[in-house]
């Protein structure tokens, strides 16, 4: 069925080029993962191929449009009656809202501890997830020209989805919580009890760890997060508690909890501009410490 | 330079393709084990086709670009293109004179190990504690059932591509 004879016919197999390209490629990945040498490489590649992959992500969008401008009347007007109502409800939230900001501001001049930054947030699109079978990233088209540092953590109007942990010029690379040694430090709504999330794998529930096994915890308590790190925002929703596992072969409870975010399902997702403004003081600089041993060289 | 620039009239038949298949890598599909490397079929169609034009430095290069593409660790394509494209060249005669149906059949095994090759990889750089091996079978599984359709569409283009220069 082939016509033309093969070409390479008696000149062999070339181990040596093999073997070449197998130590460079060796020498690359590792120069990629341990000493992360190759960020301008991949910058330059990036710049190069995000068009295309704009270019690419646009029937989808091309859907969407289609589906909504062809939705009947009656679910546009149903749709109109559900939102004003939502509106009405929000309205009369954000005015308690208002009320309690005050209040809130005014406690904390009295304790005099510092104000909470307001976080902005930014409208972002995932492009696509990219094809790996070790990780959950997704690419959004926002990247450093709109100010989106690495950290940065992204979400949607149910909660916390992920984090960014690469930045290019007009695009970012964001992992999911379901990604593998994900962390986010957490609290249970109910009782205030901090812990930390984990991310497991592909599919599977995240799983909170370094909890007491007989902590006070049950199926269905909402995890929040503590803004304890810094990178997160305190009090936004991340998680609901699945499954409690308090077997007596494993030293502490396993802890299954489910994300309240659709993790998979969203195309238009914010990322929130947050920047710690306050950084805790270590321990050995703090006043107190200072006093006591000054206290001590004195006595 | 006659002949460098009849070989580069050559080249963009292949290369053409090659840029084809990298696209269709780079559409939207999402990240499922459902999701077949276009790319890796067309290079092993050149490879075997013609393997002056299409070499392993190609593959290399190739397999760097699908690494940015995917955001995978670079080198980890390069190094699976590599090694599927030497198995092919090692197994040159056998596939050329096998019957469609056997050339098949050995280039499943080719899948096979480029896709254990790259799951081998993640798993000793740290990255692949909790993959699944659904990502070793069905890839190449569905890799070995685009074979002969990527043979029919690619060998017609290199008859068109022939007719045209003679």
């Amino acid at each position: 069925m082939f016509r033309s004879p093969p070409t390479l016919f008696n000149q062999g197999a070339p181990f040596l080029k093999l073997f070449f390209f197998l130590l460079l490629g060796s020498v690359i990945i590792f120069a990629d993962y341990k000493l992360h040498a190759t960020e301008k490489i991949r910058l330059v590649g990036n710049n190069l191929l995000f068009p295309i992959q704009q270019l690419l992500s646009q029937p989808g969008k091309l859907s969407d449009l289609s589906l909504d401008y062809f939705q009947t009347r009656s679910s546009l007007k149903q749709q109109l009656e559900e939102q004003s109502s939502q509106l009405d409800n929000l309205r009369l939230m954000a005015n308690q809202a208002e009320v309690l900001e005050s209040e809130n501001s005014h406690l904390r001049k009295l304790l005099s501890l510092q104000q909470k930054s307001s976080v902005k947030s930014l409208a972002a699109e995932v492009i696509f997830s990219p094809l790996s079978p070790s990780s959950q990233r997704v690419i959004i088209n926002r990247g450093s020209a709109d100010g989106v540092k690495s950290g940065m953590p992204i979400a949607s109007e149910a909660g916390i989805i992920g984090q960014i942990v690469r930045v290019f010029e007009n695009s970012s690379e964001g992992a999911l919580l379901e990604d593998r040694d994900f962390a986010i430090p957490v609290l249970v709504e109910r009782n205030g009890l901090r812990s930390v999330l984990f991310g497991v794998g592909r599919g599977d529930p995240l799983e909170l760890r370094y909890v007491n096994n007989l902590a006070d915890l049950d199926v269905g308590d909402h995890l929040i997060t503590s803004g304890i790190d810094g990178t997160y925002p305190a009090g936004i929703p991340v998680a609901i508690i699945s499954k409690i596992d308090r077997s007596s072969e494993n030293s502490g409870a396993v802890i299954a909890c489910k994300p309240i975010a659709q993790l998979h399902h969203h195309r238009h997702l914010s990322i929130l501009l947050y920047e710690p403004t306050t950084s805790a003081p270590s321990p050995t600089e703090s006043e107190v410490v200072k006093n006591r041993l000054r206290q001590k060289k004195g006595s | 330079m006659v002949f460098s620039i009849f070989k580069l009239r050559t080249l963009t038949g292949p290369l053409l393709t090659l840029i084809g298949a990298f696209i269709l890598n780079m559409f939207p599909w999402g990240n499922s084990p459902w999701v077949p490397d276009f790319l890796l079929i067309t290079l092993a169609f050149w490879v075997l086709q013609s393997p002056d034009k299409i070499n392993l430095l190609s593959a290399f290069l190739f397999g760097l670009l699908m690494d940015i593409q995917t955001s995978q660790f670079l080198g980890v394509h390069a190094i699976v293109y590599v090694l599927a494209c030497f198995v092919i060249i090692y197994q040159q005669r056998r596939l050329l004179n096998a019957t469609l149906l056997g050339q098949t059949f050995i280039m499943l095994q080719v899948f096979l190990i480029a896709n254990f090759v790259s799951l081998l990889i993640l798993w000793i750089i740290g990255q692949g504690r909790e993959i699944s091996f659904a990502f070793l079978i069905i890839p190449s599984v569905i890799e070995t059932c685009l074979w002969p359709i990527f043979i029919k569409l690619l060998s017609n283009r290199e008859s068109f591509i022939n007719h045209h220069q003679s």
